[in-house]
């Protein structure tokens, strides 16, 4: 199991909101490497079926779900999943950035020492070396003092990024990082994911298809089908922006969709 | 029509308000400034407080005042976390507590003193002391104290919540860490608030901490509290209307301080601090 | 790793558990206690009595009585109109707030009433019994009785509803007062007939929240009311509440009488326990802290 090309497998999974469903029947694999994109008008679940994969969906008491999420080989709805372990591997990043309102340098630490890294060389070198990957390290100074609130909107977004890599997570998912940023923040995100993907799998949700087209390696389409929100189709991002098989799709990627 | 009589009745209500609490302002400070000196406050009553001050009713006060906040703090801070963690996945057991708490706060207070009296002072055999005042009135802070913590807490971006649970932060380190230092100035103004009931609370302690007059050696000795003592001078001592009047103005001053001190606190809040404890 | 976090959040979950059932043991505590000192009386005279009986006497020998009739009819009356007297008094200081003052007075009308609601009920009733009374005993002796209570209660209570009743019209939106005006709406009229009805759950919470708080109030009655169980032929004839009773005999009393006194805080903590359930039971779900 573990030997599988793909770190999420994710079979007729249906996600709902007290009677609402989000979600229906839908079946992704997630691979190890690379970036995929989530594209997909408004409201078609596609923040639903990244907040699932984190599990973070245990804070909405009305979510209930069907089928079943396989991360690593491993159920994760199962009973005593180590949810903590899951959340470690898995990174989530929101569209709006949201550092804790302390210091840079605490912001990235205290992720650290909550999954036992006790060391305190250990940790300010693995803090330096996330700060150094999204490219804060130069860009930022006296990290123990900055308050992290006090950054650009771009920079917190990248101490976002940087923080779930501190935990050298196998998956990040990204709801539309780079939409509540200026072009060049955003740019610089884009980056930074592309060079991610190289090592780990990157998931991104987003509404700019030429982001999706520059960036991702395999596209998935959402799109609501009778007021429920499916998977209409997947493939390479190749493929689904000049040969898609569903109309839905080509008229998506077009701009001729509605 | 309308416009008229709402201006006139409008301007005649705050002229009625402010005028009548200036007058009562003034009658008490009238009555009350002649005795009120230094050596009032730091001597011994007399003549069953006819003569001489109130040093050992401060000290007595205070004894219970810290007590009751050393008590109630902690136990509330816990319900308001617990409260705050569950109130989104759990909406049963919150309702329940939340009912139960509101059910507690709207006891009266001489209620409060009556189980303080059956359960710390008989059934603990704590006696008539400063220790089972204190508890007593821990109890009487402690729902309103709960649910001015767990407003303050609500204030926490959901963000924040989601972000510290996506990073999979336990429990323990979101309280710490993001929770209690977001919701630090509620908290104090929350605490602040406890401390002005404990300090104007008498019904509640006329059966617990006891009448005695004399200068505490321990918490387990009778002591009694600034009110309690306005109260003994005006009803049931022949001409103690004097020094009543002075012990007023001593506690009305202690509590201005006090609400000055919430205001500096509190300006940079909402309003649901207010609305929690009114 | 992974054992050390969870068995954390496991700790720290039953410590918070613990402190939030506290609050429920302490009311049922508060019940056990109160109906286990009850029960003798209660046995020897049945709940009956108690709330259809009008005298008082648990201490006479041949002919005990412990009728609360009077009592709890005095405290609901002198609260209910104590509420009454403060409601539209408050009602107009806020309109006045709201509609005519200047941003700074608005400000500082609102930080007289809190400071003016942290005064101590004791310090109230101490003006009542010096001030008040005397001035009533003027006209009407003997003075302390049901005017005053009533009066020294409103003005208690003034605070309590002006700044709840606040919380409940603030929450409306008052911005839309300039685009009314603009419609040819006056100020005036959109505060009776449109922001109040809009508020009017929130200032029902508030008056029936304040008026629990004045069915409990205890040193200010005693002070100011005379202190005679009776049923008032009018309203400057002394009286005794139900928790002036407590304050009064619970000091001395002994065996049944004790025991009637703790059913009669039953008896009171039960209705103002109704009171507060049913609000709650009335209350919109938004209004519940969700
Ligand atoms: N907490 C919630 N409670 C109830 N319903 C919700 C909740 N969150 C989302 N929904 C519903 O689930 C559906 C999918 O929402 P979701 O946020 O996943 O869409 P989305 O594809 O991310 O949209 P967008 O592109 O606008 O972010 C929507 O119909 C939404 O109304
Ligand atoms: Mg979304």
């Amino acid at each position: 199991m573990t030997t599988s090309p793909n770190i999420f497998e994710i079979n007729n999974f249906s996600a709902s909101y007290r009677d609402a469903e989000a979600l229906n029947d839908v079946s992704l694999n997630i691979p190890r490497r690379g970036i995929m994109s989530i594209i997909g008008p408004s409201g078609c679940g596609k923040s639903t079926l990244l907040n699932s994969l984190n599990r973070i969906t245990d804070l909405t008491p009305d979510f209930s779900h069907r089928g079943d999420v396989h991360f690593d080989g491993q159920n994760i709805y199962q009973r005593d999943f180590d949810v903590v372990n899951l959340r470690k591997n898995v990174g989530l990043i929101f569209q709006k950035p949201n550092p804790f309102p302390f210091s840079v340098y605490k912001n990235l630490s205290l992720p650290l020492k909550e999954h036992g890294m006790r060391n305190r060389k250990e940790i300010e070198s693995t803090v330096n070396e996330s700060m150094k990957i999204v490219g804060l390290l130069d860009e930022v100074s006296n990290i123990r003092r900055r308050n992290a609130t006090e950054l650009s909107g771009g920079q917190q977004q990248r101490l976002c990024i940087a923080r779930t890599l501190t935990l050298k997570p196998k998956v990040l998912l990204c709801d539309e990082p780079c939409s509540a940023l200026d072009p060049v923040s955003g740019k610089k995100i884009e980056d930074l994911l592309v060079r991610l993907g190289k090592e780990i799998s990157v998931v991104v949700v987003t509404h700019n298809l030429a982001q999706a087209k520059r960036i991702s390696d395999c596209v998935a389409f959402f799109c609501m089908v009778e007021g429920v929100g499916k998977l209409i189709e997947k493939g390479d991002t190749q493929k689904i922006f000049n040969a898609a098989q569903h109309h839905m799709t080509r008229e998506y990627v077009d701009g001729s969709f509605g | 029509m309308t416009r008229v009589m709402t201006k006139v009745f409008a301007i005649a209500a705050v002229v009625i308000c402010i005028g009548t609490f200036v007058t009562m302002l003034i009658g008490l400070i009238n009555s009350g400034y002649q005795s009120l000196s230094f050596e009032f406050l730091f001597s011994s009553p007399r003549n069953f407080g006819l003569e001489g001050g109130i040093a050992p009713i401060l000290i007595s006060t205070s004894m219970i005042l810290v007590l009751a906040i050393l008590f109630a703090v902690p136990i509330s801070m816990l319900t308001a976390i617990f409260l705050f963690f569950r109130c989104r996945c759990d909406t049963v057991q919150t309702r329940l507590i939340l009912t139960v708490l509101e059910l507690l706060a709207s006891i009266p207070s001489i209620v409060f003193g009556l189980f303080g009296m059956l359960f710390f002072c008989d059934f603990l055999h704590l006696g008539f002391s400063i220790l089972s005042g204190g508890l007593t009135l821990a109890l009487m802070i402690f729902p309103t104290l709960c649910l001015t913590l767990f407003a303050s807490f609500l204030t926490l971006p959901n963000e924040t919540r989601m972000v510290s649970e996506s990073l999979g932060l336990s429990r323990l380190t979101v309280a710490r860490h993001l929770l209690i230092p977001h919701s630090i100035s509620g908290i104090v103004a929350g605490i602040v608030l406890g401390v002005c009931r404990c300090v104007a609370e008498t019904a509640a302690l006329i059966f617990t901490s006891g009448y005695s007059i004399r200068q505490p050696r321990s918490i387990f000795d009778s002591g009694r509290s600034l009110s309690v003592h306005i109260y003994e001078l005006a009803m049931n001592v022949a001409g103690g209307d004097a020094n009543a009047n002075a012990a007023a103005l001593v506690l009305l001053i202690v509590l201005l301080i006090i609400n000055l001190l919430i205001f500096a606190i509190v300006d940079r809040q909402p309003n649901w601090i207010r609305s929690a404890n009114h | 790793m992974k054992l050390t976090n969870r068995y954390r959040d496991l700790t720290f979950d039953v410590i918070i558990t613990v402190g939030a059932y506290f609050g429920i043991a302490v009311l049922i505590l508060i019940l056990i206690l109160l109906l286990g000192n009850s029960f003798p009386a209660l046995s020897e005279f049945g709940l009956g009595e108690f709330i259809t009986e009008s005298k008082w006497n648990p201490t006479n020998e041949s002919m005990p009585k412990v009728g609360a009739v009077a009592m709890l009819a005095c405290s609901l009356m002198i609260s209910i109109g104590a509420v009454a007297i403060a409601f539209p008094i408050g009602l107009f200081y806020l309109a006045f707030v709201f509609l005519y003052s200047p941003k700074w007075m608005a400000f500082l009308l609102r930080r007289i009433m809190e400071l003016v609601g942290g005064i101590p009920s004791i310090v109230f009733g101490l003006w009542g019994l010096i001030t008040l009374v005397p001035m009533v005993n003027q006209y009407y002796p003997p003075g302390a009785s049901m005017l005053s209570a009533t009066l020294v209660l409103a003005l208690m209570t003034l605070p309590t509803i002006i700044i709840s009743v606040d919380a409940a019209l603030s929450s409306c939106r008052f911005d839309l007062m300039l685009a009314s005006n603009a419609l040819g709406i006056s100020k005036e009229s959109y505060f009776w007939f449109i922001a109040i009805p809009q508020a009017k759950y929130g200032m029902i919470v508030g008056i029936v929240l304040s008026l629990t708080r004045v069915i409990g109030e205890t040193m200010a009655v005693v002070m100011v009311s005379g202190n005679v169980i009776q049923i008032p032929g009018s309203v400057f004839d002394p009286i005794r509440t139900v928790t002036a009773n407590l304050a009064l005999e619970m000091g001395y009393a002994a065996d049944i009488h004790r025991s009637a006194l703790f059913t009669i805080a039953l008896v009171l903590m039960l209705m103002i326990g109704t009171l507060v359930l049913t609000l709650r039971w009335f209350q919109p779900r938004s209004f519940k802290g969700e």
